[in-house]
């Protein structure tokens, strides 16, 4: 039934962003071809425009499909809709999982059309030079290999996103169980749900700082960025990230399979 | 072991009381009326039986069991408002009902679609409310359940269809299967139901079969839903 499921959320969610992918490769293709013609002051500027919003959309992208994802749990879980999901011969836990793989793999899938538009817009021999040196640099600084600085760079952002899409499901629970102004108490316990973690991290960095110097001194003073407190910093981030992301999930699980109130 | 069994189920919204203290046997293969003015409490009790509230108190017991997947395996629902995703086409909606529920059959409704002029391939965000409604009914009719729940099944639909409509109901639900029907339009329904419940302000305040009622009082359920719910 997961597979069923699964593949229903993922049509109705990429039916919506497909949009905005094709928009987000098709200017991204038109602004590289016009940027290419030499000695054409007028194709060249239509294309700078042209890649200007390929970069709008690709950013719409991501918070489309962040919106999406919530929207669909809402009218699927709670509204109009919710009438047929829930009479399904189904369980609500195997709901709840389909909706959160479904986001997660539209969100991969939008990261990876993001690094498309990206490289058809920017790509070139010397850029990828730039990109390698760059990143070669940093890598250094950070005395690690470009590989491992991408990969934990990488993990970063996508438990930064899949902590904003659970705070996002835990708000609209939350939200969805009271019997009037359901949609102002999912956008602030959803807002709570976000800031309120994030606060604990910055309560954890702290602590941690009271027995590692480098991350204290990152803390409170203005001297130089210490490479070893940033590195500390991002590996304690994605414990603590996981730690929520798996905390959030079960509680969504479990408030999910006591029962809705739907409208 | 009843089919459906409602034990103490109470249901508030807040302060307010939609349902109290409802105790309620529904055995098998009967049709029942479920009748109430607005707001009696008729669609709160029925999503509670389909597991779309959380009871405040009290439990619902489908074969003695709470509602879960299994339930939702033998209760084929009609709700009283559009549920199906707009986007879809009528056929697309047929195999999301095919690939979910073992206990559909697709031809009678295609049959059953093709007798009331609807098409296939229109998409329901194409369609009027009344002709989403009516493909909402042939779906739910077209299942081989226990338990059917149509919640205001006529509410939407042209006097002149709600005869087909009745028909349809009595000739596809499944033998030995019982059905609950909520509505207000008693007149319409009442040649059909084997035994009447009367619900106001989240109380049962009757239960009897029809014809018994109707003797009794020497009237037609219609006559004595007047009567007892005048304003």
């Amino acid at each position: 039934m997961l597979g069923k499921l699964l593949k229903y959320d993922l049509k109705w969610t990429y039916k919506g962003v497909m949009v905005f992918y094709i928009l987000a490769i098709i200017f991204s293709t038109i602004g590289r071809l016009l940027s290419e013609i030499e000695n054409s002051l007028i194709f060249n500027i239509i294309g700078q425009v042209c890649i200007g919003t390929a970069v709008a959309m690709v950013v719409n992208v991501l918070i489309n499909n962040l919106i999406r994802v919530w929207v669909r749990f809402i009218r699927n879980s709670y509204k109009d809709e919710s009438y047929l999901t829930h009479t399904l011969p189904v369980s609500k836990k195997t709901i709840f999982l389909s909706k959160v793989l479904s986001a997660i793999i539209t969100m991969i899938t939008s990261a990876v059309i993001i690094v498309v538009c990206v490289a058809i817009c920017y790509y070139s021999q010397e850029s990828i030079e730039w990109v390698k040196q760059s990143l070669e640099f940093v890598a250094s600084t950070y005395n690690s290999t470009v590989v491992g600085f991408l990969l934990i760079v990488t993990v970063v952002l996508f438990l930064e996103m899949i902590f904003a899409l659970f705070a996002g499901y835990i708000g609209i629970i939350f939200g969805q169980k009271s019997n009037n102004l359901k949609t102002g108490k999912s956008v602030l316990y959803g807002f709570i749900a976000y800031m309120i973690p994030q606060t604990i991290t910055i309560g954890i960095i702290f602590i941690l700082g009271l027995f590692n110097k480098d991350i204290m001194n990152l803390l409170n003073t203005t001297s130089i960025i210490n490479v070893e407190a940033i590195k500390s910093i991002m590996y304690a981030g994605i414990v603590i990230y996981i730690c929520y992301i798996s905390i959030y999930y079960l509680i969504g699980k479990r408030q999910f399979e006591k029962g809705v109130n739907v409208d | 072991m009843e089919l459906l069994e409602c034990k103490n189920l109470s249901k508030f919204y807040d302060k307010k009381e939609a349902l109290k203290d409802v105790n309620l046997k529904v055995p098998r293969g009967k049709i029942i009326g479920l009748l109430g003015k607005n707001g009696s409490g008729k669609t709160t009790l029925i999503k509670l039986i389909n597991d779309l509230l959380i009871p405040t108190s009290g439990e619902v017991l489908i074969n003695g069991e709470k509602p879960g997947v299994e339930s939702k395996k033998i209760i084929s629902y009609l709700p009283e408002r559009t549920y199906l995703d707009k986007d879809m086409k009528v056929n697309q909606v047929i195999k999301y009902f095919e690939e979910f529920y073992d206990n559909f059959n697709a031809d009678p409704a295609r049959k059953l679609l093709k007798d009331l002029d609807l098409d296939e391939e229109q998409k329901l965000s194409k369609m009027s409310k009344g002709m989403q409604e009516k493909v909402q009914l042939i779906l739910v009719m077209s299942r081989k359940a226990d338990l059917y729940i149509l919640d205001e099944p006529l509410g939407g639909v042209d006097p002149a269809t709600r005869d087909y409509i009745l028909d349809t109901i009595l000739s596809n639900f499944n033998e030995g299967a019982s059905v609950i029907i909520s509505t207000h339009l008693i007149a319409d329904i009442e040649r059909i139901l084997d035994e009447v419940i009367f619900i106001d302000k989240g109380k049962i305040i009757l239960t009897s079969p029809a014809d018994e009622l109707r003797n009794k009082e020497n009237a037609s359920i219609d006559e004595i839903f007047r009567r007892c719910f005048k304003c």
